[in-house]
């Protein structure tokens, strides 16, 4: 719980250093952020109340509240599902743009120019396992 | 990674392989669904979880190294997190 906790804590400490130094585009960052913070935040909790045992379900108790609480927090704000797909899709843009070139520059071999056509990825893709 | 201390250089070694499987793999599975990527949520859940893991491996590897650095190797002194 503490080095998950410590993990979440590096994870917004880089992100909000980021948005101070300058960079213009963190919504990805910001999506990590608060899907790791939710799960993290919703995994100590439930783990709280796991070792209060029987007694942490009673309402004498804060755990069976900081659970009930910390549930929310993966549905607010885009639920985590959501946010994964924006996560896996707005970082796979720009390998997809570059794989776009790479297709055209195959369908028309006389206009594209041949080196246009060996992106970084595509020679990242032939020298991970040549399968394609 | 551009920068980490060098004791952290196995955890470095260990985050830059499987940043490159994750290049990898999102070059695949681009190759193989084209623009219907969109609709696969479970393979987009598998990438999304990878990215998610590898960004807070570093940021841990880049808190270390600061704290590293600030601290010393033995922890003492020096400023905190």
């Amino acid at each position: 719980m503490m080095s998950s906790t410590w993990a979440l804590e590096s994870v917004t400490y880089l992100t909000t250093g980021m948005i101070d130094a300058g960079v213009a585009d963190f919504s990805v960052e910001s999506a990590i952020c608060k899907v790791y913070g939710s799960e993290t935040c919703w995994r100590v909790a439930d783990e709280a109340l796991q070792i209060a045992a029987g007694t942490g379900y009673m309402a004498s108790y804060p755990y069976e509240r900081l659970l009930r609480d910390a549930r929310i927090n993966l549905i607010f704000e885009g639920t985590n599902e959501i946010l994964r797909a924006f996560i896996a899709l707005s970082g796979m843009q720009g390998p997809g743009r570059e794989l776009a070139d790479v297709a055209r520059a195959m369908r028309e071999p006389i206009k594209g120019s041949v080196s246009s056509a060996i992106s970084p990825s595509a020679k990242r893709a032939a020298s991970s396992d040549g399968s394609g | 990674m551009t920068r980490h201390h060098p004791l952290l250089k196995r955890e470095a070694a260990v985050f830059e392989g499987y940043v490159q499987e994750l290049a990898g793999g999102a070059d695949k599975v681009l190759r193989k669904h084209g623009r219907d990527i969109a609709e696969m949520q479970y393979t987009q859940k598998r990438t999304a979880d990878l990215a998610i893991d590898l960004y807070a491996v570093a940021a841990c590897i880049a808190r270390a190294t600061h704290a590293i650095e600030g601290r010393g190797r033995k922890g003492r002194g020096g400023r905190s997190t």
